[in-house]
């Protein structure tokens, strides 16, 4: 296999090399319509269903998904509730400014990794997208006058590569945003925030890549994060692009914004328009012990979820629509496996910067998509 | 630990045994030095360094010494640090527009030359070597590739065909 990342490389092997899997309600195998039947029956018995996941589909599957949702009144959540939802809110809805990678591969002059490690999640971030890319106008590209800085608590193979690392303990990411604030009105400040508040005043472009320390560490409110941007904006251009981390999470939320207004946390129960807020994130949902069914596509909550949820998550009645058998999958109570999406499953997708990216399909498809299920459990339901 | 800390001869030298007992067939423990940092000799060519006594700087040159392979490139690959990130095929191909060759400068249109390294299978491998500056005569001892790689999978132990280890920089 040529090109294709070790973790790219190991996701389309684990294509390949799927078994056609079989479908199981109760544990039993079943054919796709028991399946598909028993599934819509539980959804139809559901007085609070909710459909999580969805970051691993095409954004085909995920309107489907929609309507589903709107037919059943059900809430309607991701991965971005507790990751970085609450910056894609922001720059879909066009308070935060964000540029594209293309854009920032070719005229940022300062790019800064903030609690995130590239070189793990998505390692040709930067030799595919930003920093090592061939720039139009800077004939070197990289090399003279990129400065790649990076914020971290701990040493990473990103950390290395940066030529100014700047290193806070953990937690210090609020305090650290304060001290360049001041270094930037030109107040006192320790060395560190002075010499980063230096690089931000120098650039004429600065892209920041916020990943999950920074959110994490801001505990989603990232008002200090904006103030900074706001400051380095005044000073030449500056932008932010969340190292999102399943390959169409910001499909999802821009999918579910033009169909709702909202993001994610959305609920269509009682008929009415959709509700927005954070009792509707999935955490909130099992911690209430609201959810009656838990529709998974694509998404492994099982592995993913803090630990105390996973007993509240197994006395759901779970159905899971996934390629692979994850824990999830292997515990649900319906359980439907589907072709992997942007291998076996053409679409369409949205990047971290929100571009979208057509999938062609690799290779042909073994077994239904996940939107053609979902397709026919909404007409199930009719 | 992203990147390994490389030991240099001098260092390799300190955790040697010191006698110069020539049980390697080398000269003495400094020579010996040398030829594992270019990985001419193996940690096993030394027998007192099995003794008990050495356990500890058997465990660090081992652990510095012990994986990968050169390869007739002069080049030695680990390839379970690599996670195919591509750093090292897109530097390389900087490195090549501009040659000096014999006090000539060449230069070339990137996309005439193909990089000497390429992602196969999610790893890096060598695919045309005689892409890279150190297949020039006489070689131009360019070490991006190894100086780029954050895993520090690349190491440049001796010049292609040469004697020795090359140690001079870019």
């Amino acid at each position: 296999m040529e090109n294709a990342c070790l973790k790219g490389s190991a996701f389309f092997r684990a294509a390949w090399e799927r078994r056609e899997g079989t479908c199981r309600v109760g544990g039993r195998e079943a054919s796709l319509e028991e399946a598909v039947t028993a599934a819509s029956g539980l959804l139809k018995g559901a007085r609070n269903p909710l459909i999580y996941g969805l970051d691993n589909s095409t954004i085909e599957a995920q309107q489907v998904a929609l309507r589903l949702a709107r037919r059943l009144g059900a809430v309607v959540d991701d991965t971005s509730s507790f990751c970085q939802g609450a910056l894609t809110q922001g720059i879909i809805t066009g308070k935060v400014p964000t540029c594209t990678l293309a854009e920032a591969a070719q005229l940022a002059d300062m790019m800064v990794y903030w609690g995130a490690n590239p070189y793990h999640a998505h390692p040709r971030h930067l030799s595919k997208y930003t920093y090592y890319p061939r720039s139009q106008y800077r004939e070197a590209g990289w090399m003279p006058d990129v400065v790649l800085a990076g914020v971290d608590v701990r040493e990473t193979e990103t950390s290395i590569t940066c030529h100014k690392m700047f290193w806070l303990s953990p937690g210090g990411d609020r305090e650290f945003i304060g001290q360049v604030m001041s270094a930037l009105a030109g107040k006192e400040a320790s060395m560190q925030a002075a010499s980063f508040a230096t690089l931000i005043e120098e650039a004429h472009f600065t892209v920041f890549f916020v990943g999950l320390g920074l959110v994490y560490s801001l505990g989603n409110d990232l008002d200090p994060f904006l103030g900074l941007l706001t400051e380095a904006r005044s000073r030449g251009k500056a932008a932010a692009v969340p190292m999102v981390g399943h390959f169409n999470t910001m499909g999802f939320n821009h999918t579910l914004y033009g169909d709702t207004g909202y993001v994610n946390r959305v609920s269509f129960a009682n008929g009415g328009g959709p509700q927005h807020g954070p009792e509707f994130s999935i955490l909130r949902q099992l911690r209430g012990g609201a959810v009656d069914c838990l529709l998974v596509v694509g998404a492994d909550p099982f592995t993913s979820l803090p630990h105390p949820l996973v007993s509240t998550l197994a006395s759901v009645p779970i159905i899971c629509l996934d390629p692979f058998p994850t824990p999830t999958f292997e515990g649900a109570q319906v359980a439907i496996p589907v072709a992997p999406s942007a291998v076996e499953v053409p679409g369409t997708a949205r990047r971290m910067d929100g571009e979208v990216v057509t999938l062609p399909q690799a290779q042909t498809a073994r077994g239904p998509s996940d939107g053609e299920v979902l397709g026919r459990l909404l007409e199930a339901l009719d | 630990m992203p990147k390994r800390d490389r030991l240099q001869p001098l260092q390799v030298y300190q955790l040697l045994p010191r006698t110069n007992c020539k049980q390697c067939g080398l000269m003495n423990c400094y020579a010996f030095a040398f030829a594992l940092s270019t990985r001419e000799k193996t940690v096993a060519d030394c027998p007192p360094l099995l003794a008990e006594e050495h356990a500890t700087a058997l465990q660090a040159l081992t652990a510095a010494f012990g994986s990968g392979e050169v390869q007739e490139t002069g080049l030695l690959i680990e390839r379970e640090r690599c996670n195919g990130c591509g750093d090292c095929v897109v530097v390389c191909n900087r490195a090549l527009s501009t040659l000096v060759n014999k006090g000539v400068v060449i230069r070339r249109d990137i996309s005439d030359v193909p990089p000497p390294l390429d992602i196969l299978s999610g790893v890096v491998e060598v695919t045309n070597w005689t892409s890279c500056k150190r297949t020039l005569d006489p070689p131009n001892m360019c070490r991006l590739c190894e100086e780029k790689c954050p895993f520090g999978a690349l190491e440049l132990v001796s010049v292609p065909g040469g004697e020795d280890a090359d140690g001079s920089g870019d």
